[in-house]
């Protein structure tokens, strides 16, 4: 029972950081019907950086999250407005292909600047480890869990109760509808780029102390972040946090019980096949599918 | 008129014989090493401190004159782990550049790939990889200059029957690395007495491994074996604290750097790690032979990158020792096949890594018998060699 | 049956004289090795040509048939005790029907869920293929040892024999992907990529044509893969990893989206940078990232493409010649 127990707190940890993953991807999609390949870099960039600030250049925790953060919201941005905006041909295909593009960029980009090495960053102060018998929650679980929490009552607020939250969703539901009210479609497309860009790093920086920060686990990040987002319903909030939590299960689940050798390739799996059977996913957010 | 001829003639002579002279001595002066390193990837912290140890022994050899008389020039390439760009790479080295001797590469599945290679382009091959596989079948181009996996997991093995335990669990990564050492582990424990209880196993980017330990010890061993490297190790190292795993941890050669125990902090403390002598000089036993040799290099390498050298620094050292010893044993020219011949009659060399003697059977160098490896265990934060 | 027209035939001479001249210029075999690479990945770019740049199907995930190809044929060989023709011809057939039962349930996907399934697919490859270590030695020693190709009891080993089975086989693939696109069922398929929806007003049967152009491009990323078992004769699963089937959508995109002869070009740019710049592999994501962004942005027909169409126009517009404007556009896909 208590083994049962304590990897059902293995799996919260990691379904957490699927949950925002596939938040800020939903957003983005929501906004500009663009799937951001480039996703799971943000997450990765926003390790990478506050480790590096921290370990490094010996940066106060606080103020490396915030910087890395800034920094990641920035690249978000600039993909969207200079990149993705810019394209000669606009379709599906090209909008695909750049954002793949822009994520060996950003991974690039962070060998050139921070380097190839494994960098591990200290855990959060501020809290401790809960103990409950046998079972125990590290301190940088509950962190995690606590930023989840706060993240999703924050965009619940943003896009039910303020202008720019309904600005957003008439934008998606409808643009010309939404240009002819006076919103500007391209700004509403860069506030969800920022918004995807700053929870990711948000992420990122949190399971970094945990799973340590390196250029090329963006790929993990962004395939996981995309089976939540799928498995629950692209676009659709609650159902990226019930996706996250649900692959962060199966993951789990994997290691525990059945094999730890193909864990990921379960959970991949899973994404495919849900792709090919159930496209909108679990709660379900309709989505064309081929004619 | 004719002493006009003659005065010319001698003259010609004399530059011709210069320039003989100096082609030869050219030819002479110097040996060309080419160096295949993993510089980029999962192996990257491989390859660093063996590209920073590399440059800083063939500085120093060149200023005192380099091997006997012979200058040394090396080119390094980074194959990424990748095998297609190292076969590449090796052909470049030997074909285009025209390198004496081959360092490299670090990674067991680039090194059997380069194998036969070695022989069919005729060129000697100092291996930095642990794979018994490498030399075993022996290619007599193919050597090994590091502590292979068999010989580790010997000594380890020997040292856990002589502290009496019998039972083990093992954790292993599912990257090469781990998967090399799981079928040596599982292969040599009934030589020691030691049952292998449990065998699980961790991917090197999962973060929490939780699951797999706690199903460890449920099944009560004596000792978890842990075998990868970092970040996965350290945190197995954590979780294993926080669920009160309560035996003791002994890990593998993956983790001999300072890291672990920064990365570790508390819950490292009492445990094991297999590792080359560099880790800690000091606090290796004083008869020991290879003492002087790892307390200079680890000196060394601190003053002039002003950080602790990894343990495996000592591989490039030793295999510019192995190879000096050999090339004060070429006589006449120096081909690639005369280097060859004297690396097979190195005998007794004292490296950082042990004793090194190689035969035309064993191109391995060291054995268990050399002792490549100390048992160090964690004692308030710093690595301690056990006898 | 053949459908070549003297378009193709002209690049497909140009590349024949190249290859052999190549041959004697090459001053190693380091640079033949190069060179045979170039043609395996070639293959590769060319199948990903006809998928992707002819009928718009986004595949991320190369790098599984590559690998799957690859393993076949080292199985079929060593395990099974196949000759390695056979084993090469397995490969191929292991390929092109696995492409064939996975492209139905996937090719009824848009292109985004496309991309991430195929991409997926990789990945899931990728860890398949180091951890099932009976089939494949994992990472750890891997596939070694193996026999070389022999075709009627010659023995092929090493660059100066594989260069021409190699370049041969890239040949073959270019004319017979030729051959399929200048053919009724290629011009269907470039419809497909313009509009599905008015493809299939048509009366083209859209899914059944993309399902085939899925599974025959697969089993030729089959081939490229058995030619790279057994020019390598030992390999891990190291070398099928995703990057792999970045590098290969690279060499599509540097070359052509609308020429298979571009899928060449692509291939010797993508491999041969790597060798010809030290210090590359620091940068390379970096400029890898850049140039793929800025090729789809300014270029999305492929940057050679891009070239050639614009040399092409400038010529046009000094020499003024309507006729040549009329056999142009026909000639244009």
């Amino acid at each position: 029972m208590d083994q049962l127990l304590q990897n059902a707190i293995s799996a919260l940890a990691a379904g957490a950081i699927y949950s925002i993953a596939a938040l800020g991807f939903g957003v983005v999609y929501n906004a500009t019907k663009v799937m951001n390949f480039a996703h799971g870099e943000f997450l990765m960039m926003g390790a990478l950086i506050s480790a590096a600030l921290v370990n490094s250049a010996g940066v106060q925790v606080v103020l490396a999250v915030a910087i890395a953060s800034v920094i990641v919201t920035l690249l978000g941005i600039i993909l969207d407005r200079y990149v993705i905006q810019m394209a000669v041909r606009k379709t599906v295909l090209t909008a695909v292909m750049i954002t793949i593009g822009a994520g060996i960029a950003f991974r690039g980009l962070m060998v050139v600047t921070v380097g190839r090495d494994m960098l591990f960053p200290p855990a959060f102060e501020g809290i401790k480890t809960v103990t409950v018998g046998s079972i125990y929650l590290p301190s940088q679980v509950i962190w995690i869990l606590l930023l989840l929490a706060a993240l999703s009552v924050a965009l619940a607020y943003l896009f039910s109760s303020t202008r720019l939250g309904k600005a957003m969703r008439a934008a998606s539901d409808n643009p010309r509808a939404a240009m002819l009210c006076g919103i500007d479609i391209r700004a509403m497309s860069l506030v969800a780029f920022a918004i995807a860009a700053s929870t990711g790093a948000l992420a990122g920086a949190f399971v970094a102390p945990i799973s340590s920060a390196f250029y090329e686990s963006g790929l993990f990040f962004g395939l996981k972040g995309f089976a939540a987002a799928m498995l629950g319903g692209l676009g659709n909030p609650i159902g990226a946090v019930l996706g996250g939590m649900l692959i962060g299960l199966i993951e789990t689940g994997s290691a525990g019980y059945v094999t730890s050798v193909f864990k990921d390739a379960i959970a991949l799996g899973l994404l495919i096949l849900v792709l090919i059977v159930k496209p909108d996913g679990l709660l379900g957010r309709a989505e064309a599918k081929r004619v | 008129m004719k002493l006009k001829i003659e005065h010319l003639a001698s003259k010609l002579i004399l530059v011709i014989a210069a320039l003989v002279l100096a082609a030869t001595a050219t030819a002479q002066d110097k040996i060309k090493i080419g160096v295949l390193f993993a510089l980029g990837g999962t192996m990257a912290f491989l390859g660093e401190p063996q590209q920073n140890t590399l440059k800083m022994l063939v500085d120093e050899k060149n200023a005192k004159g380099g091997f006997s008389g012979r200058k040394i020039e090396y080119i390094v390439y980074d194959t990424e782990g990748n095998g297609t760009k190292a076969v590449q790479q090796f052909r470049r080295l030997v074909e285009s550049d025209k390198v004496d001797v081959v360092f490299g590469p670090n990674t067991t599945a680039e090194a059997l790939l380069i194998k036969p290679l070695a022989s069919e382009l005729q060129i000697p091959m100092m291996s930095f990889s642990g794979g018994e596989e490498v030399v075993v079948p022996v290619n007599p181009w193919v050597f090994q200059a590091v502590p292979n996996n068999r010989s580790v997991i010997n000594h380890f093995y020997d040292y856990l029957q002589k502290q009496g335990h019998k039972k083990v669990g093992l954790l292993t990564a599912t990257d090469a690395f781990g998967q090399g050492a799981l079928n040596t582990l599982k292969q040599l424990a009934s030589n020691y007495g030691i049952t292998v209880v449990s065998t699980e196993e961790f991917g090197n980017k999962d973060t929490d491994m939780t699951p797999q330990i706690l199903k460890i010890k449920s099944v009560n061993p004596d000792v978890m074996i842990v075998w990868g490297l970092n970040p996965g190790p350290s945190i197995i190292m954590r979780n294993a604290k926080a669920v009160n795993f309560g035996k003791p941890i002994f890990n593998g050669n993956g983790v001999a750097s300072p890291q672990f125990i920064a990365q570790t902090g508390e819950a490292g403390e009492g445990s094991w790690v297999s590792s080359p002598r560099l880790l800690s000089p000091d606090t290796l036993q004083s008869n020991d032979p290879a003492k002087p040799l790892v307390k200079k290099l680890f000196t060394d390498y601190s003053d002039k990158y002003k950080k602790e050298p990894a343990a495996f620094a000592a591989i490039p050292h030793d295999a510019l020792l192995v190879l000096d010893a050999a090339m004060n044993k070429v006589q006449g020219a120096l081909t690639r096949k005369a280097i060859r011949d004297a690396l097979e009659g190195v005998t007794n060399v004292v490296g950082a890594n042990g004793t090194y003697t190689f035969s035309a059977e064993n191109h391995s160098g060291l054995d268990s018998k050399s002792q490549p490896m100390v048992m160090m265990k964690i004692i308030n934060g710093k690595f301690i060699a056990q006898p | 049956m053949t459908t070549i027209p003297s378009s193709e035939i002209k690049p497909a001479l140009a590349v024949v004289i190249l290859v052999i001249v190549a041959y004697f210029l090459a001053p190693t075999d380091f640079h033949l090795t190069v060179l045979t690479i170039v043609a395996i990945h070639g293959i590769a770019a060319v199948a990903l040509t006809l998928a992707f740049g002819y009928a718009g199907l986004i595949s991320l995930g190369s790098s599984a048939f590559f690998g799957l190809g690859a393993y076949t044929a080292a199985f079929a060989v060593q395990k099974m005790g196949l000759p390695s023709l056979v084993g090469l011809l397995m490969g191929v057939l292991v390929c092109g029907t696995t492409g064939y039962l996975l492209a139905r349930p996937l090719l009824r996907l848009n292109s985004h869920y496309l991309a991430m399934a195929t991409l997926a697919l990789g990945v899931v490859a990728y860890i398949v293929y180091g951890q099932a270590r009976p089939f494949t030695g994992g990472l750890d020693p891997g596939i070694f040892g193996l026999e070389p190709l022999q075709i009627f009891g010659f023995k092929l080993a090493g660059p100066r024999q594989m260069y021409w089975v190699c370049w041969g086989a890239l040949l073959i693939s270019c004319l017979a992907g030729a051959n399929l696109v200048h053919s009724a069922r290629g011009r269907a398929m470039r419809a497909l990529r313009t509009s599905e929806v008015a493809t299939s007003c048509l009366g083209v049967d859209t899914v059944g044509l993309r399902v085939m152009v899925f599974a025959l491009s697969s089993s030729l990323i089959g081939l490229a893969g058995g030619l790279y078992a057994f020019f390598m004769r030992s390999f891990a699963a190291s070398a099928f990893d995703p990057g792999l089937s970045i590098d290969i959508l690279m060499m599509v995109l540097i070359g052509s989206m609308s020429t298979l002869w571009g899928a060449v070009v692509g291939a010797l740019v993508i491999t041969v940078l790597p060798n010809l710049l030290e210090g590359f592999e620091h940068y390379k994501l970096l400029v890898f990232g850049l140039a793929m962004v800025a090729v789809m942005v300014f270029f999305p027909n492929g940057l050679v493409q891009s070239i050639v169409d614009a040399f092409k126009a400038a010529v046009l517009r000094r020499s003024g010649s309507v006729a040549t404007d009329d056999a142009e556009r026909r000639a244009a896909p």
